[in-house]
């Protein structure tokens, strides 16, 4: 036990300094590892894991998904899913705002990332919001906050993760995170109304809008719809797995991409590129957790907790609340991935044992997953934000999520306390 | 310029690499609803996933896209930010050779125990190999970076940090590209 | 000493309840604690690189599928083909002596091995669609394990789709494929039974897999004498028989809960057996050559096969 906080402690100060993330879980655990083994099982657990994590079948949807967005951005889907939102809501005070999170809401339906959905509505939103006069923190609030419900809708490659390092069903999951985003969307909608009726100036309202031109606005969105129909669809009807959906999402998108004629040699290649190098960026990521939490593994901390755990009269409620608090906190300094790559294996036998469902589970995880994203002092879709304004302090942007956090505290209280919440749909579609 | 070079034909592979996992995907789907089955589907995907993985990451380091929380850049200014630059460099160069060189380890053990996939048997060691070699050039091309003593050019880092969850195209943390 | 223990089955399953956690205690306890177990939370590799976690001395004690890296285990197919015993652990007794005598130390000379052992009879389990002909499979898509199974299924006009069993549920739910074969427990572990409406069995069954269950080699080689000698009691064909024993007991358990929900059972016709004995022979003989390459007699094997699953057969009945 000691030594894994030993180890933990290590890990944060090599990061302050500024070590990667990934080669500094690998290198802790490489150390913590061979303390406790020897070197020589180290060195073998080394390529073990780093072979074993490249060739894993499940993990191929991450590339994919990621493809499947940046395919989906060039196509210039989401443009238009901000024009539909707008010309419908843009009327109100805050409108454009109310427009920027449910049309993060519908771009998280056919994107699996959280960062790509904040740094994609960030090029199409901000220039509208700052024509209207948007307050700033409220417009880059809006959007980092709004950016989060990527890796809660479906689909989800966080919720991909987490199916694997549990072996739940990665259909359930995606499934049980449909209301949660709904959810998520009617709460931040209401954070949005919150910010302009204490400051009614951070969101004027925007001009009318002819009903013609909202019709236009909801003729185009076909493409969006069927692509979400055929990804989410294909899976329900049984076309497809979770993980293929994946694959036809990339090619679908590079579909329409070519059929909008915003593909050339070089933009196709430029995407693959992409994708492939923030592939890579990831399993670095990966490989380096499953380097550490392998130490941790041997290190005595997760029987340490359990027996802890057992030992205390404390009912199993108050541990989900205590492991929630955990991620908050956790979430405030590390990178959304490596947080759950750490913490999960450590936590589900917890909960299984407890009786909990771990979809259910699943779905507060990434909903905590969510905030850590928009916390400071370390929000990485506060920073994506950043870069699409330079000018705006970072400390405005952060003031300007605030109310979404809280937004989505209240969301996180509401889905402990009725679990029903994220388990109806699952049941419904797989009881 | 070697190193554009380099850029430019590691990109095209990890390209065309994810290209046919993608449409290999589809390919099985769109024939296994037909009444046809492609065999060994997910372990050629399997081994194009290490592939692509390993081919891609020299790319990663290139532009300091490795995903750094950035809390102390106020306080490692100067000559103290140098040294602790270098050292970073140091560190994640020695866990790419390490893990290089285990994954030619690997590989030599499954060459010499003969490991085969599951349904088409496939060689495992070739893309063990691959990988090792990969791996090592991006190990490599780190300590070539500490040893130019690049200046620190994040790629569009911005003041606290930068990088993804999982992410798409905004990799490069908040670089608006 | 402390044994650090690998798992990658669910804590829950028949393996580790009713055999490898009895073990370890009753070593504990003839060792007067002087040897203990430790499991460990988390698998230390995934499944297909156990051998090597294990003979690196990442983990002390685990237990692998030999299919799971085909090429590097080729004489322990043996035990695979289909009719090999009807139970597991007639099966697994018959398998245990038959290695100690040709097998041992010829492709797991670096490991300690305990026992090796087969699961019960592997069946057709199947969606919407009763199997009983040949014809019946033509097309089938079927989800099945690697090893000798999938070369199987091939000739029998099945397309294998070869999936990680934890998307078993999905793949099934969903109509990715129409059925797939497994043992009975298989099917309960992976919560399909509700998803199943026919199952079509035959002697011995279509297939079996084969186990290990080993430890690393300087490990055991760093215990006292006298604590090796108690290991090795409790190993060998009493470890064998009990872990096949293991699938009976779970096996007994999902029979009666798909019955609950109203699975129909139906045989293979004789022209089916037939046509699955003619393939597995031709596999038989391929298998045989194989066998030569590493100096083992394969006639010999299938023969002493035989024998010993009859005496197993007698012993189990016996008792
Ligand atoms: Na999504
Ligand atoms: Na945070």
């Amino acid at each position: 036990m000691t030594l894994a906080l030993v180890g933990f402690a290590a890990l944060f100060i090599i990061i302050l300094l500024r070590v990667p993330i990934a080669f500094a879980m690998a290198a802790v655990g490489f150390c913590g590892f061979a303390w406790i083994l020897g070197i020589g099982p180290t060195l073998s657990m080394v390529g073990t894991t780093a072979f074993d994590a490249g060739l894993a079948y499940n993990l191929s949807v991450l590339p994919l998904f990621i493809l499947m967005g940046n395919f989906v951005a060039r196509a210039g889907l989401a443009g238009e899913i901000f024009h539909l939102a707008h010309v419908f809501l843009g009327r109100r005070p805050g409108g454009l705002a109310m427009a920027t999170v449910v049309a993060c809401g519908g771009f998280s339906a056919i994107c699996g990332s959280s960062i790509a959905t904040a740094a994609t509505m960030s090029k199409v939103a901000i220039p509208s919001m700052r024509r209207y006069g948007y307050d700033e923190s409220l417009a880059c609030g809006s959007i980092a906050a709004g950016g989060t419900l990527g890796i809660l809708i479906p689909p989800s490659v966080i919720l991909v993760i987490y199916g694997v390092l549990t072996e739940e069903s990665i259909g359930q999951l995606f499934a049980a995170g449909a209301i949660p985003g709904l959810l998520g969307i009617l709460f931040y909608l209401a954070a949005v109304r919150w910010t302009v009726w204490r400051r009614p100036e951070a969101g004027p309202a925007a001009g009318p809008v002819a009903w013609s031109e909202r019709w236009q606005a909801l003729r185009n969105i076909w493409a969006v719809l069927l692509l979400f129909a055929v990804v989410i669809g294909g899976i329900y009807l049984g076309w497809f797995t979770p993980t293929e959906a994946a694959g036809i999402g990339a090619v679908g998108a590079f579909l329409f991409a070519l059929a909008r004629r915003r593909l050339t040699w070089p933009i196709l290649y430029e995407i693959l590129r992409e994708s492939a190098v923030t592939t890579a960026m990831i399993f670095a990521i990966l490989i380096g957790a499953l380097i550490f939490t392998n130490f941790i593994n041997f290190s005595g901390m997760p029987e340490t907790m359990l027996d802890w755990i057992r030992g205390s009269d404390v009912s199993p409620l108050w541990v989900i609340l205590a492991m929630m608090l955990c991620y908050l906190v956790l979430g405030c300094i590390l990178e959304s991935l490596s947080m759950i790559l750490l913490t999960v294996p450590l936590f589900y036998p917890l909960v299984a044992e407890m009786g909990f469902s771990l979809i259910w589970f699943g779905i507060l995880v990434v909903v905590v997953t969510e905030i850590s994203l928009i916390t400071p002092p370390v929000g990485l879709n506060v920073f994506v934000l950043k870069g699409f304004v330079p000018d705006v302090p970072v400390r405005r942007i952060f003031a300007g999520v605030l109310p979404f956090i809280a937004a989505d505290v209240v969301r996180l209280a509401l889905l402990l306390a009725v679990p029903a919440l994220s388990l109806w749909l699952p049941d419904l579609l797989f009881g | 310029m070697i190193l554009r070079r380099i850029d430019l034909v590691l990109g095209i592979v990890a390209s065309l690499i994810l290209a046919a996992i993608a449409l290999l995907t589809f390919t099985d789907v769109v024939f296994r609803n037909a009444g046809t089955v492609i065999r060994g589907t997910v372990e050629l995907t399997e081994l194009m996933m290490g592939a692509l993985i390993f081919t891609a990451l020299p790319l990663v380091g290139f532009r300091d896209g490795h995903v750094t929380v950035e809390l102390t850049q106020g306080v490692l200014t100067g000559m103290r930010g140098r040294i602790a630059r270098q050292l970073t460099r140091l560190l994640s160069a020695a866990v790419l050779l390490v893990i290089g060189w285990q994954l030619a380890v690997k590989a030599d053990r499954l060459a010499s125990a003969n490991d085969l996939t599951a349904t088409l048997g496939l060689e495992k060691a070739p893309v063990a190999w691959f990988m090792a070699a990969l791996c090592l050039i991006a190990g490599v091309l780190m300590l070539a970076e500490l040893v130019s003593g690049r200046p620190d050019v994040p790629g569009g880092t911005v003041e606290a940090g930068a990088g993804t969850d999982a992410g798409a195209d905004s990799g490069r943390g908040g670089a608006g590209t | 000493e402390t044994i650090n223990v690998s798992s990658w089955l669910p804590p829950q399953h028949t393996l580790l309840v009713n055999t490898l956690k009895p073990w370890t205690e009753e070593v504990e306890k003839r060792t007067d604690g002087r040897v203990t177990f430790r499991w460990l939370p988390k698998p230390v590799a995934a499944p297909p690189s156990t051998v090597d976690a294990v003979r690196d001395g990442l983990a002390d004690m685990s237990y692998v599928v030999h299919g799971f890296t085909p090429g590097r285990f080729v004489l322990t197919k043996a035990i695979e083909f289909p009719g090999m015993g009807e139970s597991g652990e007639i099966s697994s007794i018959a398998y245990q002596r038959v290695y100690e005598e040709f097998f041992e130390g010829k492709e797991d000379e670096d490991l300690k091995v305990l026992a090796v052992f087969a699961h019960s009879p592997g069946y057709i389990y199947m969606r919407d669609k009763a199997v009983t002909k040949l014809e019946d499979l033509d097309g089938t898509k079927m989800r099945v394990g690697g090893g000798l199974v999938n070369d199987l299924t091939k000739e029998l006009g099945v397309s294998s789709v070869l999936r990680p069993p934890g998307e078993t549920y999905e793949i099934l739910a969903n109509g990715v494929v129409d059925g797939v074969m497994f043992p009975p427990e298989a099917i309960t572990a992976f919560k399909s039974e509700g998803l199943i409406k026919h199952v079509t069995t035959m002697p011995g069954g279509f297939y079996r897999v084969s186990f290990l269950i080993m430890m690393n080699k300087d490990k055991f080689e760093s215990l006292s004498p006298e604590d090796q000698a108690v290991i090795e009691e409790l190993s060998g064909v009493a470890l064998a028989r009990s872990a096949g024993h293991a699938w009976d007991i779970q096996d007994a358990k999902a029979n009666a809960a798909m019955d609950k929900e109203g699975i129909q059972r139906h045989e293979a016709d004789p022209a089916l057996v037939a046509k699955v004995q003619e393939e597995a022979d031709k596999l038989k003989a391929q298998w045989k050559e194989e066998a030569a390459k590493l100096g083992v007699d394969g006639d010999a094997v299938m023969k002493a096969l035989d024998a010993e699953l009859a005496k197993a057969r007698a012993e189990v009945k016996q008792q």
